[in-house]
């Protein structure tokens, strides 16, 4: 019976229960998908940050140097286990994202052998490094030839009985030991299948024959294995203007073969390895701190049945890069959960609401309940059980389909707890809403005692609001460590409340200007409807703060997104110290003119590094590294760019010496002679210290000089490797350095800041930070639509017995129109107001208490960009939606009106 | 005020109702200072099993009275008691079992008195199950005893005005109350419907004994009743008394006489046509006389002298002879000066 009761109830009035349900499905899907969203996009945005880390710097790396052979048959398969011993110990995140770990063992100096064809004409200099590499069979392809085979060596090792046979052995003629090169460097040394090249012995003895029994190249060209050993591939060549070509090849010898290499001195190698880390992580936090552990301490490699177990220490850079995207992405995190708060809140306010026009709906039914003896307790009972009812199954939906929409890498109940209290709110507002009583009311003595709460509740909220806002300006930018707080969520909450306030004090004064002047016209809807807004209060707490939250949160994504676009613009130029920064080949005199020629360069400043020049202060010499730069042309290049160098001092030599601006980080003493130390001493004066020069200088020792000067000083003609190009305003850079690029003929590197930018947006966390604002955005515009249309309807039969006084006093049904427009149009006015103050300040609060650096990859905090015209249209755009749904809402409200009027019906 | 009909009478029944006491009893709304006393110092005692109509112009408390009375609100000061049940001392918990078990009531508005979502069966069912015991047996005799059998499954959109009223007191005394309170029970019907409910409502009274306080505006309604207090200003002014009697002709007469209501301090309202037709202001003279007592007017100030005598000629006079209401004369009969019963 009672259920049955309750079922008929809840069907009696379906729209309220349909529209709770509703919103409280969306809140749950929303609320279960947000954090699963940020978690994603979190991993993704690391795993996208660990795929752009170059595969050397994101892998584990550490050496071991000196003596690590060991003649033990399954010395590599020991180490093999050792190995992945360690990263199994590693710690699960780490596991998961590391790939099989590598190791090779290269000689620590290169033997210079004689070459059966002879040294080729244009080389100084040969030099060949042996390396056991056990897994490279996997990663290269025989040209020709095979795989080294294990040594004859070892085997007459092996058969040596005594003491005389092994000195003869050793003494004696070896037969050759097979070697394996690339084909370029085969190429390069003369060298065929087959050809035998010779190793001097140390200390006399016989020479060490080696035949080359193979010629290999890369099984996949772009295989990290290709990174990690440089110079494997090709040789490495050095260029020495002194004495010209030095070359220095690497060949695999077979790993089986280290009797042969221990007995015949070849075995002073030192071993290297490295564990990929691939962009697979789903945990970063716990990646980051197993990588931490994993680098803090020594790796202890056990592979020798005879000696102790080495010490290998590893390191990464991807810790940094890690902790770097971290930063970045809590950032983002801090102004998504910012900007989500406001609907969050609006979400639960809305409910409240939804559940106070559930009750005024079947007041009647409620207050004859209690009447006839249902306590307070089955009646509140009841209606939380139908709120249960509405609100449980709802959220369980919504959870469950955010669930299975949104796969979450790291699943946690907490997840639900937002959910679960959006599920369990409707049950909450209905069971604490006030039963309506059948006790007659008298309207003339209705308590006015209201007022006096609203006072304090208003209060409250203010000093809420100023205390988070004292708290988070206090605390200022928080460290990137910090976890989401409370008070920084809450902040811009309490703010669209105290807004709020503000804004419903503020609401009746230029009613009662419009009230003024619509009281000498002639048409009694302004009349009437302003004087309605003003004397009935009738503005809703609830549309008030959804539409302000609204308002406010597009004008603040949108300013955060010019402000982020901007800062990271400039700082992107900052980092390329020019529009287009060209560096890698030596550029001639002629390239240069080349360059600037092209269309649409105006500048062109080139800049020669000399790093590690010895800097002497009265005799006391340290090095640092020295940039000469066109002066001239960097000081009109760099007009616009964020912290370039003052250069205007450095073209005009004080006497003698030359003009040299030095970096903070390396303190010179200024009273003293300093001189630059070349073939010859340059003698030269501090004109200027800099904490950096945009584009030109990194590091913390540094100086920069005038090429000019330098090259008339030293009579060396220094080629500049590096070129920052000015382009015209009206030129796109992008095109351009294509162009220039062409020019240049493929050599080297050319960016424009503008890529970099580009580069940066494209990463996950920017741009699910977009993506946030725009759902926040749609949501919170939805949420004001369904506030104002609840508004209209809990207003309804107010209107409702209003219009059915008027109609007996003869006016036209059209004025319930007029009437519905006066309900919703000063209100959104007034919110569109406050709203765009509210989102024009709330980025100033992010400014200073949210760390943009990571973004901008700048030192300091952008400054707030404020774009007038986009903000304008952003707002227009907002006001049209909610100007077609007001319309729309105020049709159905129209029909919610139409009642007949009774004598007598007081409620 | 007398009238007469051949109406067959009702069986007494045992006395099962419970009796309602008030005393003195004030109810005081006030908010920022302004004050309204709507009931003040009202006095009214009805007996277990009797069925009583309180009428009252708009605004003369009756309304508030039965608030009170049904629980929904409490009296400022005074004394009410309901069936034993102290009404302004009763806790929330003693409140809804008030409501369960003493009293029920049916209210103007037909539509407020049944939810429109549930079959007359269902509303009768209601405040049962409210109370924990949900009989649909006990619910049909009900409806039966009502006449209403016959909308046990319809909703109340298809039943008629009086339908509705005589499922509303069928769902009012659906856990066997001690009370039953009808405010404007008619309210909303016509003359024929009206006086069936009314009768339905002596039925109820008079088989399941339960007291019967109906507050009305409509005077018709006290043709129905034993007894019919009338409230004025806050405070029960006259009553007039119903009785049958067998004439010499073996016709069986109603006879309504007219008392006003004097408390317990001695207090009492003199009519309003008595004050008016006699130009009573500010003061009267009264004088005891060994059978009743004598009002008249103060005419120290009059600009004529006042004639001398005991019974001056601009005087009432209050007999207690009692019940000699046989005359027609109607407003200036002298009302009782006691309540008889």
């Amino acid at each position: 019976m009672r259920f049955s009761l309750m079922r008929r109830q809840a069907a009696s009035s379906p729209g309220a229960s349909i529209a709770l349900a509703l919103i409280v499905l969306v809140a749950a899907g929303l609320f279960t998908a947000w954090p699963r969203l940020q978690q994603s996009t979190f991993n993704d945005e690391i795993n996208y940050q660990i795929d752009q880390t170059p595969a050397p710097v994101r892998a584990l790396t550490g050496g071991y140097s000196g003596w690590f052979l060991d003649q033990d048959p399954d010395a590599w398969s020991r180490l093999d286990a050792s190995l992945a011993d360690a990263v199994a110990d590693g710690g699960p995140a780490l596991a998961a994202s590391a790939g099989t770990p590598r190791y090779s063992v290269t000689s620590d100096e290169p033997f210079l052998p004689t070459l059966p064809n002879g040294l080729p004409s244009d080389l100084v200099e040969a030099g060949l490094l042996l390396r056991i590499d056990p897994g490279i069979a996997d990663h290269l392809r025989m040209v020709e030839g095979d795989l080294p085979a294990p040594s004859p060596v070892d085997d007459l090792i092996n058969e040596a009985q005594n003491q005389e046979e092994w000195d003869a052995l050793l003494t004696g003629t070896f037969p050759a030991t097979d070697i394996i090169l690339s084909v370029e460097t085969a190429e390069r040394l003369g060298l065929a299948v087959g050809d035998v090249l010779v190793l001097p012995r140390f200390g006399g003895g016989a020479e060490i024959p080696l035949r080359l029994s193979g010629v290999f190249e890369p099984a996949d060209p772009a295989d990290p294995q290709w990174q990690f050993q440089l110079n494997t591939v090709r040789p490495l060549i050095i260029d020495d203007p002194n004495t010209g070509l030095h070359l220095t090849a690497t060949g695999y010898v077979s790993p089986e073969t280290v009797a042969w290499l221990t007995n015949t001195g070849l075995a002073a190698m030192s071993a290297e390895f490295w564990i990929p880390i691939e962009p697979t992580t789903t945990d970063t936090l716990a990646l980051i701190a197993d990588l931490r552990s994993f680098t803090g301490t020594p790796q202890s490699l056990d592979y020798s049945s005879h000696s102790p177990p080495v010490e290998v220490r590893f390191d990464s850079g991807l810790t940094d890069v890690l902790s770097g995207a971290t930063a970045r992405w809590q950032g983002t995190a801090a102004v998504l959960t910012m900007v989500a708060a406001g609907p969050a809140g609006v979400v639960f306010a809305i409910l409240a609401l939804g559940a106070r026009l559930a009750v005024s709906r079947r007041r009647t039914t409620l207050a004859l309940l209690s009447a006839r003896g249902g306590s307070g307790g089955q009646v509140r009972g009841m209606l939380a059980l139908e709120g249960l009812v509405l609100g449980l199954p709802a959220a369980a939906l919504g959870a469950v389909l955010a669930t299975a929409l949104v796969p979450s890498p790291q699943p946690g109940w907490t997840d639900y707890l937002l959910p679960a209290a959006a599920g369990l709110a409707p049950a909450v507002f209905l069971a604490a809403s006030p039963v309506p009583s059948l006790r007659a009311s008298r309207p003339d003595l209705s308590a006015r005692s209201t007022s006096r709460w609203r006072w304090v509740v208003e209060v409250v909220v203010l000093a809420l609001a100023a205390a988070a806002v004292y708290l988070m300006l206090q605390r200022g930018i928080g460290d990137a460590t910090a976890e989401a707080d409370p008070v920084a969520t809450a902040t811009p909450l309490l703010l669209a409340l105290a807004a709020c306030v503000i804004a419903l004090r503020l609401y009746p004064v230029p009613l009662r200007m419009v009230h003024a002047l619509t009281r000498s016209r002639r048409r009694l809807g302004g009349f009437l409807g302003s004087a309605r807004a003003i004397r009935e209060g009738s503005a809703g707490v609830v549309p008030m703060l959804a539409l302000i939250v609204g308002i406010s949160i597009a004008v603040f994504s949108t300013t955060m997104i010019t402000t982020l676009r901007s800062g990271t613009d400039s700082g992107a130029l900052a980092d390329a110290g020019a529009d287009i920064r060209m560096s890698g080949p030596v550029y001639s005199e002629e390239l240069i003119a080349q360059i600037a020629a092209t269309d649409g360069v105006t500048d062109v400043a080139a800049v020669t590094a000399i790093p590690n020049t010895p800097l002497s202060e009265d005799g006391t010499i340290r090095r640092l590294d020295l940039y000469a730069v066109d002066s001239d042309a960097l000081a009109r290049v760099q007009e616009d760019v964020p912290g370039a160098l003052d250069v205007s001092e450095l073209a005009t030599p004080d006497g003698d010496s030359l003009p040299i601006v030095v970096s903070t980080g390396h303190e010179v003493e200024t009273e003293v002679p300093l001189e630059l130390v070349f073939s010859d001493a340059v003698p030269v004066s501090v004109v200027g210290q800099a904490e950096a020069a945009s584009g030109v200088a990194e590091g913390r020792s540094w100086a920069v000089v005038d090429l000019g000067l330098l090259r008339g000083a030293t009579g060396q003609n220094l080629s500049p490797r590096l070129l920052l190009v000015d382009v015209a305003d009206d030129a796109d850079p992008a095109l351009i350095a294509e162009t220039l690029h062409d020019v240049v003929g493929g050599e080297g590197q050319v960016t424009s800041p503008a890529q970099n930018a580009a580069d940066v947006f494209a990463s996950p966390s920017a741009g699910s930070m977009i993506r946030g604002f725009v759902i926040a955005l749609v949501v919170s515009v939805l949420l004001s639509i369904v506030a104002l249309v609840m508004t209209l309807v809990l207003a309804a039969p107010a209107r409702g017995r209003l219009m059915a006084v008027l109609r007996t006093l003869g006016v036209g049904p059209g004025l319930t129109r007029s009437l519905v427009a006066w309900e919703t149009a000063p209100l959104t006015v007034v919110a569109i107001v406050v709203g765009t103050a509210l989102g024009l300040v709330l980025p100033q609060l992010v400014g200073a208490t949210v760390d943009l650096r990571p973004f901008t990859g700048d030192d300091a905090q952008p400054p707030i960009i404020y774009d007038p015209l986009l903000l304008v249209g952003v707002i227009a755009g907002v006001v049209a939606i909610l100007a077609g749904c007001v319309v729309l809402a105020s049709g159905i409200a129209r029909r919610l009106s139409l009642s007949v009027l009774r004598i007598g019906d007081a409620q | 005020m007398t009238t007469t009909d051949t109406t067959t009478p009702a069986a007494d029944a045992p006395p099962r109702g419970g009796e309602i006491l008030c005393e003195d009893v004030v109810r005081i709304f006030s908010a920022d200072g302004i004050e309204v006393q709507a009931l003040q110092g009202l006095n009214l005692h009805v007996a277990a099993g009797d069925l009583v109509a309180i009428v009252g112009a708009s605004g003369s408390g009756k309304s508030t009275l039965l608030t009170i009375l049904s629980g929904l609100d409490t009296p400022t000061a005074g004394k009410a008691s309901v069936a034993g049940t102290d009404l302004l001392t009763m806790r929330r918990r003693a409140r809804v079992d008030y409501q369960r078990h003493t009293v029920g009531f049916v209210w103007q508005q037909t539509s407020r008195n049944l939810l429109p979502y549930l079959t007359a069966l269902e509303n009768v069912c209601l405040p049962m199950s409210l109370a924990g015991k949900a009989s649909v047996p006990h619910a049909e005799q009900l409806l039966r005893l009502l006449g209403v059998e016959h909308c046990r499954d319809r909703r109340p959109t298809e039943m008629s005005g009086g339908e509705q009223q005589r499922v509303a007191i069928a769902v009012a005394v659906a856990n066997s109350p001690k009370v039953l309170l009808a405010d404007e029970p008619t309210g909303e019907l016509d003359e024929a419907t009206s006086v069936e409910v009314l009768e339905m409502m002596r039925a109820v009274n008079a088989k399941l004994g339960v007291t019967v306080l109906i507050v009305t505006h409509d005077p018709t309604v006290s043709e129905h009743v034993r007894r019919t207090v009338q409230i004025r200003d806050g405070r029960t002014s006259t009553e007039v008394l119903r009785r049958r009697e067998t004439d010499e002709h073996g016709q069986e007469q109603h006879i309504a006489e007219e008392f006003a209501v004097l408390d317990k301090v001695g207090r009492m309202q003199l009519p309003h046509d008595f004050v008016g037709a006699l130009e009573l202001k500010d003061r009267v003279r009264l004088a005891l006389e060994p059978d009743h007592v004598g009002v008249w007017r103060d005419a120290t100030n009059d600009p004529k002298p006042a004639p001398e005598g005991d019974a001056p000629p601009s005087g009432a006079s209050f007999d207690q002879a009692g019940p000699s209401g046989v005359d027609d004369t109607g407003p200036t009969q002298p009302p009782a000066a006691e309540e008889t019963r």
